[in-house]
Formats: structure tokens, C-alpha cells, sequence
């Protein structure tokens, strides 16, 4: 979704990153602050919102028990959607803004399922396993709403806990086993060590610069998106705008998104931490 | 369901008493590109409400030249009921509720004074726990002040119902769901009105009065929290068009939209 903002504007925003200075302040390099609260949907497993400048975006995580798809019967499931609130701007309402959701969810969703230990979300080989839903709500559009899902979307599962089960075989061998569950609070967290972070880096003339935003991206002639594990570790890319990159630009992004990846995920890991433990010291 | 006690010595499921609100918080300009915004929650109940406009009409033919026009999109996020379930926004259940919201705000708005126009106003549910459609009514009442559009009178919304022969105020999901009947009313204290009122399920029609009077005093006390915030709200503008030097001219301006 594009900023409405003037050519003169533009130019002044491309002649600035020319310079190397932001119209914000950072240098080409720099993320914005991110402004994370855990635990904001009293109705989910897991959840997140997370402001990035004037982005802002919210994250819930339900898990359920499901019957595994039948070509792959060892492993749990993993479903990711995103939803652009009509609050945000008028442009969402009715069905506006659903592509670019669809857009987003997709990159998300192969992002967790290839880093998510699928396995472990087996509760009964061939026959039931977790399914995780992630439900994204973009209630902001202040640009780099992708990369702030991505945070949001780690912190969010770094908090479900999945509910403990307890399975008791059936006496015969045609009896349905049985499941009970038993409570969030003693439920076993999902290990998320390895879900990365995406990272956009928008190229604005000859330079690039890192976490566009709402008025930067349509001063880009294209963004690339990295999904970045710990130790900048490159998951996936992929390429939005209209513009094409020099292909020696590519390397500098592509550097400047495994520089950068790592510091946020080193960021959260922090914060999480420290609120993990700032709640189990409420609890004692 | 069986026979569950909904009222046991005085205390409902939650712990309340018959005729008390659950915890509110009201919230005013919490988005950035809205031109009004604002939060409503009310125990585990929270809604979103932003207000575009008043601006240039849409769709020309839907142009009135002696007012505005509201429209209204209610919208309820994947995750905020007990069950996961994604809803389009335009489902029956979405589509009557906006209408009952427009219809609501129609008739507190000056319409008049913007003849010519189109206000938006999107209302987005969080989380969901019994009386959704009153948190948002009180959301879009307070988005509708922050964005600045001249009101005839505060609007408050809230709901009550009648389960066991106690009238109870301000239903939860799990009281919603007992199937007794449920009354949401709209009000204006100001003025005295009942703007809006809907009740579904079987009531007496000697109990149907105290209900109704029930609800209008949870609304009475929903308005007191709105004022509040109101009021906060406006001193803190107050506070920021001071510092940025006395609001003369565009730099007061700027702080106060």
C-alpha cells in the first residue's frame, strides 16, 4: 500500500538517501524502535502487537487438535493469514487490501513451516496433530508492515504454550483412543529458537536503505524481503516493486538484511526473556 | 447446558453482582492515520473504532445535498472469539451490525452540518466476550469526537439481560450464550433518548421495563467513563498546543489537528 505523497516530496526523500539521511532521522542502515506487549488477546493461545514507527500490527496464535493431512501424517500443521483492518485506511474496506494480505500471509507461512519443528506437534502418530493458526491484523500501515508481522508473529508463538494432552488408549484395537486436554498455564512452549525475522531493504536510487517507511516505500523502485535466521541465516526473498535491481546492489542488500536480521532477533530473544522471567516472578 | 446456575448468592459466574459493569477502559486516538480513533473495552471485550472524513463522496450517486452520509464496516479479527473462526466482513451478522451502528451514529451526528459528504467509520473487534456490539457503538462515539465531527449528545450503548428472574447488566459471552433474553440499548443521556434498542430471546413483559431501565443506567455509567476520557484527552491537546507556542497560527494548529 502506497503513502499518497507528491513528486517534490519523493525527490526530496531520494535526494536525502543520496546523502545518506532519512527524513526520520536514520541512517540508511538503522531499524526503527520496536514497541512489543505480549499476552494482548485474552482469547488466544499466544499474542502479540507490536508498533514499528507509525506501524502497527497484532498477532494471535490459536492452536487446535486436527486429523494430519493425509500425505503427511508425522507432521503438525502450520497456517498463517493476514487481515488489513479497514481501520487502518479506507483503502481495506470491503474486500481491499485482501491480495496484499494473501500476499504476506504466504510469505509468512512458508517462513514457519520451514523453520517450526513440525514434528513436535504430533500428539498421536497418523492421527491427531496440532494446528497452528496465526491470525494477523495490520491495524497500521506505517510501511514495513511484512517485517513487523515477522517479529510480531515470533513473539506471539514464542508465548503459546500448547496445552498439555493426555491420551488413553483404547481397551480394544477398533476403540478411538481418547484426548483430554488439560490447561494452558502447564502447557510446553514451542520452540521458535529457529523461526526467523524478515527484514525488508528498499532501494531508493543508487542506495538502499533498511525497514522502509509508509513514505520512503513509494520512493522505492523495489524492495526485497529476507527472512533472516539467528546467525544471518538467509530462509527466503522475495521482490515487490516495480523497478528492477542492479544486480551489484543485490549483494548489498542482501548483506545489509543479514547484518541487521540477527541484531533484531538478538532484540526480541531479550525482551521475551526478560518478561518470561518478570512473570514467573509475579506468579512465585 | 442443563440447569446451571447463572446467580448463586448474589454472584454471577464471573463474580459480579447482578447489576455491575464489568471493568472499563476507554481509550482516545490510538491509530495514527485515522483522522479519529479510538479503544473500548470492557472486561475481556475490545473494540476498535476509526473515523475517516467527514471528505468528498464516494460514490456520486449516494451524494445527499443537504447532509452527509455514514457508512459503517464492522469487522470481527480471526482470533478474538473462544473459537477460531474467520469471518468476511461481509457475512450477515457483520452486515447487520454495521447497519445498527450507522443507524446509531446517524441519529447523534449533525448530519446537517456536512452536507455534502461521506464520514467513515470502521469498527474493528479485538476480542470478543459478550456485548460486542455495544463496545463498538461506545468506540465509534469516541473516534467520531477525536476526529473532530459535531455531535448532538454523547452516545452510550450498553446491554442487559434476564436470566433466573435477576435482571443482570453488561452480559458476558458465557451469560450471552445461556439463551435467556438480551437487551442492547443506545442512549443519550443529554438528551433522554433511547436511539437504539434491540432485544432477542423471550422476556416478561413486567420485566421487560426494569431491563430496559437497567440498561440505561450501565449506559449513564458507560458515558461517565467516555466523558472522563474525553476530557483527558482534550487537556492533554490543550497541554501539547501550549507548548508548541500558544496555538497561534500553524504550530498549535499542527498539535491540534
Amino acid at each position: 500500500m502506497q503513502a499518497d505523497i507528491s513528486d517534490a516530496e519523493k525527490l526530496y526523500i531520494a535526494q536525502g538517501v543520496a546523502q545518506g539521511v532519512r527524513n526520520d532521522g536514520r541512517g540508511c542502515h538503522d531499524a526503527r524502535p520496536l514497541e512489543l506487549e505480549l499476552g494482548v488477546v485474552a482469547q488466544a493461545n499466544g499474542s502479540a502487537r507490536l508498533h514499528v514507527g507509525a506501524t502497527d500490527v497484532m498477532v494471535g496464535v490459536k492452536v487446535s487438535l486436527v486429523s494430519p493431512d493425509a500425505a503427511e501424517p508425522a507432521k503438525g500443521q502450520v497456517f498463517a493469514t493476514v487481515e488489513c483492518s479497514s481501520c487502518a485506511s479506507p483503502e481495506f474496506k470491503g474486500r481491499g487490501g485482501e491480495d496484499w494480505g494473501i500476499d504476506m500471509a504466504a510469505a509468512l507461512q512458508s517462513a514457519l513451516q520451514s523453520s517450526l519443528d513440525l514434528g513436535s506437534l504430533v500428539v498421536l502418530a497418523g492421527k491427531t496433530v496440532w494446528a497452528v493458526h496465526l491470525d494477523c491484523l495490520v491495524l497500521n500501515d506505517g510501511g514495513g508492515v511484512l517485517g513487523a508481522l515477522s517479529v510480531a508473529a515470533r513473539a506471539a508463538l514464542a508465548v503459546t504454550r500448547l496445552p498439555k494432552v493426555e491420551v488413553t488408549m483404547g481397551e480394544g484395537d477398533d476403540d478411538e483412543p481418547e484426548i483430554e486436554l488439560g490447561d494452558d498455564s502447564e502447557g510446553t512452549p514451542m520452540g521458535v529458537t529457529r523461526v526467523p525475522v524478515i527484514v525488508s531493504v528498499a532501494q531508493i536510487g543508487s542506495r538502499c536503505v533498511v525497514d522502509p517507511s509508509a513514505e520512503e516505500e513509494p520512493c522505492a523502485s523495489a524492495v526485497l524481503h529476507f527472512a533472516v535466521g539467528p546467525g544471518g541465516r538467509l530462509g527466503a526473498a522475495t521482490k515487490t516493486g516495480a523497478g528492477g535491481i542492479p544486480q551489484p546492489a543485490l549483494l548489498e542488500m542482501l548483506e545489509a538484511a543479514q547484518q541487521l536480521g540477527p541484531k533484531v532477533l538478538r532484540e526480541l530473544d531479550g525482551f521475551l526473556a526478560a518478561s518470561a522471567a518478570a512473570a514467573s516472578a509475579r506468579a512465585a | 447446558m442443563g440447569r446451571r446456575e447463572y446467580v448463586s448468592d448474589g454472584l454471577r459466574l464471573d463474580g459480579r453482582r447482578p447489576k455491575e459493569l464489568r471493568n472499563m477502559r476507554a481509550q482516545i486516538g490510538v491509530l495514527q492515520s485515522a483522522d479519529g480513533s479510538a479503544m473500548f473495552q470492557m472486561g475481556n471485550t475490545q473494540v476498535l473504532a476509526s473515523v475517516f472524513g467527514p471528505r468528498e463522496v464516494e460514490q456520486r450517486s449516494q451524494l445527499q445535498h443537504d447532509r452527509a452520509i455514514v457508512k459503517c464496516e464492522y469487522a470481527m479479527a480471526a482470533f478474538s472469539t473462544g473459537e477460531r473462526r474467520r469471518r468476511g466482513k461481509t457475512d450477515r451478522r457483520s452486515t447487520e451490525l454495521s447497519l445498527v451502528i450507522r443507524n446509531t451514529l446517524e441519529q447523534t451526528i449533525q448530519l446537517e452540518e456536512y452536507a455534502r459528504s461521506q464520514i467513515d467509520v470502521y469498527v474493528q473487534v479485538l476480542q470478543a466476550d459478550g456485548g460486542t456490539r455495544c463496545a463498538c457503538i461506545n468506540a465509534a462515539m469516541l473516534a467520531l469526537a477525536d476526529a473532530g465531527i459535531k455531535l448532538r449528545d454523547v452516545i452510550a450503548s450498553c446491554a442487559a439481560g434476564y436470566l433466573q428472574g435477576t435482571p443482570l447488566l453488561d452480559l458476558n459471552h458465557e451469560e450471552d450464550r445461556a439463551g435467556g433474553p438480551d437487551i442492547s440499548v443506545a442512549y443519550q443521556p443529554g438528551l433522554g433518548k433511547i436511539v437504539a434498542l434491540q432485544m432477542d430471546g423471550r422476556l416478561p413483559t413486567e420485566a421487560f421495563d426494569e431491563c430496559v431501565q437497567l440498561a440505561i443506567e450501565g449506559c449513564k455509567a458507560m458515558a461517565g467513563v467516555m466523558r472522563k476520557e474525553l476530557l483527558r484527552h482534550t487537556r492533554a491537546l490543550m497541554a501539547a498546543g501550549e507548548d508548541a507556542g500558544g496555538g497561534g497560527g500553524g504550530g498549535g494548529g499542527a498539535a491540534l489537528r
